[in-house]
């Protein structure tokens, strides 16, 4: 198989500096900032900070900000090219936050107001407006999120999993990210002035990349530059703070140099992460004179011009480092005065003319989360990557936690035919957790942790997981929701700095990564009912390296007020449920265990037919009867008719006969019950046979095959669990 | 004031006037009638203040008693950090309407529970 290289040939950018490449680049070269006082919602006297708004943004019909700002970027990004994309992966922190919280402040709500309200329904939005058909992934690592969507695309193009892709970040200001790093100190009254000797913080501020990457053995005519790799890492230290001896970031910065065959000294510019908080910039600085002992490249942060946009920033700041490749400039540093010596940075103060031929990039957030991604010249000398097929992912431990209780309780509910709906108690949940390392953090990270714990020990591994993958569909609804309630109590004078640090998508996996020590790559994805396979899937594309132990959870809590709100499913759903799974696995072709493969993973809203390609992708009607004893289908009850007709198609063309486990009947309704699914199969497949009551009059005996996990409804996932004794893929 | 308070303070009084009588050197009659309400005051809101810790940290397997009233208490035993001195930071200036809002008066204020205690008792409105 010949190997790719992947370039950008499209990029779009909506800043507070300007809209587009052309306008941005020429405020750039101005020193313009585009920070000033907060205009798109009112604060109490005596509080207003600087933000970064996008001016003029075109009103949308009830659509929230974040996916406005997402598809002008995505449009221009796309310019070039006739079809959709084939694959979306996006950054994104807070989805429909800044409608959601002022409807959540009325006293009267209607539940279609919240329509778009999921962080994972923004690329949902530009799938649909765009006909994306293939793998829709939404990555919400906080801060780094822009930059890690670019490694996971950089893969998925790397992997032949589509030959292109739109990747990037979007997110809006809203009063969540505003007051909850206001209570956290962290903004500076004065607008951030990154590496300044009297930096106080950053700068709040909105925003959206788009990079459209194309796959190729030789850059297209079209290419401004070429992604040369990407590394992640996670201090695994704090879930706010980051390491002062910047190993993550260092760790981050030298995978990212090593995925794309590039040294230290190649290196013309470093685009810094830069925020403009005291400890932040301490930080980049020390993994900076860490990995440069001498001279080191041109450097600066952007984020004194363009404030810090979260989960767009890494996708702006990689579209910026397109632009200085292929034009020939490097950004100044805005908003430093007088650099810190305490540094020992020397930033490029003014913006310059100069040819550039190879960018680090890097972003750091909340969790820990560190990402660093390399970009080159096309004409840059290259080799081709050759993506060898990896060794199947085996699971090693496994467990879930239902209504019922945990993993055995599950199954003993199962087995006497009872089904497993219901909440487990916060006090049940969190029984076997140290009370110190969970008084932070409210329900769905105790059920994470919970899961994580188990899952590891139920391996028997004596060391903990090197990279956590963790997927919900809502996040941490308790910490939001208190965060709310406590802003709209005090007339949005009081906002808990503990429950906003809680309420982002990836405290959870953070908390678990403290937890192990877990230092490798640490992802978070969400995507509605689909966030689960959304994990699993990114952690097949990038859990590589010699063996590693990777963690592979999905959870979703059931918050009274919230869940019935916000997920079509809760809401119509009778008893409320929640819980999650979570697998141990390791890459590798001697360890014993079922094997685990993604193999289909795409956006279904625009593809009447989805059934046909997975039927193919699973090896045509007798590869699927030969392969599989028992199918476990999701179908979310919010698209119950179009779930149950895609699967009759699939039952008609593949002319499968087994059991079908239509499992959210058990598991009852929650966006994460396909991780519980997920590891009921892997407990089918150890024990060669499925509880009698879930078999429909059926065999309950799996002879040897394997169970299909399959997704239905607006997206169309398949999962396959294999016995031990691997069969020929 | 409660009727606790008063009785308290009269008895402290009393211990005084005794002492007086005895004929150990004491400072005049007001300045320690003062000091035994101040301290009063003082120890009242040491002991709320031991319990909003714990609450608003949720500290389960902390007591109030586990707080002592010159421990470390950032960066101590207890396992707090900056992020708590924030949430601590709100609670004050929701109850007691005091701000802390620099990073160098919070390091001062939040040495241990005394320099908590008489910060709040000297700057709060509701205290005085």
């Amino acid at each position: 198989m010949a190997g790719v290289r992947v370039f950008i040939t499209g990029t779009g950018l909506i800043t507070p500096v300007g809209r587009g490449a052309a306008e941005t680049r020429s405020s750039i070269m101005k020193g313009l900032r585009g920070i000033g006082p907060v205009t798109l919602f009112p604060v109490p006297h005596g509080r207003s900070l600087p933000v970064g708004e996008v001016r003029g943004l075109p009103e949308g019909s009830g659509l929230p900000r974040t996916h406005r700002l997402a598809l002008l970027a995505a449009r221009e990004a796309l310019a070039g090219s006739k079809d959709g994309p084939g694959a979306i992966v996006l950054g994104v922190t807070t989805g429909g936050m800044d409608l959601g919280e002022k409807y959540l402040k009325a006293d009267q709500v209607r539940r279609e107001v919240f329509t778009h309200h999921a962080a994972g329904s923004v690329a949902e939005y530009l799938a649909r407006e765009l006909g994306c058909r293939g793998p829709v992934i939404t990555v919400s690592t906080a801060c780094s999120s822009g930059t890690a969507a670019l490694k996971i695309a950089l893969e998925i193009l790397r992997q032949g999993k589509a030959t292109n892709a739109l990747v990037g970040g979007a997110d809006s200001l809203c009063r969540l990210t505003y007051h909850g790093f206001h209570a956290l100190q962290l903004v500076d009254p004065e607008g951030g002035r990154p590496l300044d000797l009297h930096r106080r913080g950053m700068t709040v501020s909105e925003g959206a990349g788009m990079l459209f990457l194309e796959a190729g053995e030789h850059p297209p005519e079209t290419a401004l530059a070429e992604v040369l790799g990407g590394g992640l890492s996670c201090d695994a230290f704090h879930p706010a703070s980051p390491d002062p001896e910047g190993t993550g970031a260092l760790a981050a910065m030298r995978a990212a140099m090593e995925d794309g065959g590039v040294l230290p000294w190649e290196i013309d510019y470093i685009s810094l992460h830069g925020t403009g908080t005291v400890d932040n910039d301490l930080s980049e600085a020390t993994a900076l004179n860490r990995l440069f002992t001498q001279d080191k490249p041109l450097l600066s942060s952007v984020k004194g011009a363009f404030g810090h946009s979260l989960a767009a920033s890494g996708a702006i700041e990689a579209v910026i480092s397109a632009m200085c490749i292929n034009d020939g400039f490097v950004p100044g540093n805005t908003g430093c005065a007088t650099p810190d010596p305490g540094l020992g940075l020397n930033p490029l103060m003014e913006p310059v003319e100069q040819a550039v031929n190879t960018v680090l990039s890097n972003s750091f957030g909340f969790g820990g989360n560190n990402a660093s991604v390399v970009i080159g010249s096309p004409k840059r000398e290259s080799s081709p990557r050759c993506h060898e097929r990896p060794s199947p992912l085996r699971v090693v431990g496994s467990a879930c936690i239902t209504g019922a209780g945990k993993t055995p309780m599950t199954w003993k509910a199962l087995s006497e035919g009872r089904g497993c709906h219901g909440i487990l108690p916060d006090t049940e949940v969190s029984a076997d957790l140290p009370p110190k390392n969970v008084r932070r953090v409210r329900r769905l990270s105790r059920l994470a942790l919970s899961l994580a714990v188990s899952a590891h020990g139920d391996s028997g591994e004596t060391g903990g997981p090197d990279a956590v993958f963790f997927g919900t569909g809502w996040g941490p609804l308790s910490e939001t929701h208190e965060f709310f309630a406590r802003l709209y109590e005090s007339g949005e004078r009081f906002a808990s700095p503990t429950d906003f640090i809680g309420s982002v998508h990836n405290a959870p996996a953070g908390l678990i990564a403290i937890h192990f020590r877990s230092t490798g790559p640490n992802i978070t994805t969400t995507g509605g009912d689909y966030s689960f396979e959304q994990a699993l899937m990114t952690a097949d594309l990038l859990a590589g390296g010699r063996d590693p132990l990777i963690l592979v959870a999905g959870a979703d809590e059931n918050h009274s007020v919230l869940s019935p709100l916000f997920d079509d499913s809760v809401w119509g759903g009778g008893t409320p449920s929640d819980g999650g799974g979570a697998l141990c696995l390791r890459r590798s072709d001697t360890t014993p265990g079922p094997g685990l493969l993604p193999v289909f993973l795409e956006y279904a809203g625009r593809n009447p037919h989805p059934v046909s390609p997975l039927v193919d992708r699973l090896g045509g009607p007798d590869g699927i009867r030969e392969r599989y004893g028992a199918i476990l289908a999701g179908i979310p009850l919010s698209h119950r008719d179009m779930g149950r007709d895609q699967l009759s198609r699939f039952l008609n063309a593949s002319g499968f006969e087994g059991p079908v486990i239509d499992y959210r009947r058990f598991t009852g309704e929650f966006a994460s019950a396909s991780a519980v699914a997920a590891v009921l199969g892997v407990s089918f497949v150890r024990e060669e046979k499925i509880p009698e009551p879930l078999c429909q009059g059926k065999s309950p005996r799996l002879n040897g095959k394997g169970v299909l996990l399959m997704g239905l409804g607006k997206f169309v996932t398949a999962v396959e669990v294999m016995p031990a004794k691997p069969m020929n893929p | 004031m409660t009727e606790h308070d008063i009785d308290d303070i009269l008895s402290n009084f009393v211990q005084y006037f005794n002492r007086c009588v005895k004929g150990q050197p004491e400072a005049a009659p007001e300045k320690p009638l003062q000091r035994a309400f101040k301290e009063k005051l003082t120890m009242n809101l040491m002991d709320e203040l031991r319990i909003k810790i714990i609450d608003t940290l949720n500290l389960e397997e902390v007591v109030p008693d586990d707080i002592g009233e010159d421990d470390q208490l950032i960066g101590g035993d207890l396992g707090l950090d900056s992020i708590d001195v924030l949430e601590l930071v709100m609670m004050i200036e929701k109850d007691y309407s005091v701000r802390i809002d620099n990073k160098e008066l919070g390091a001062r204020v939040f040495r241990s529970l005394r320099t908590l205690t008489e910060y709040i008792a000297e700057e709060s409105p509701r205290v005085q």
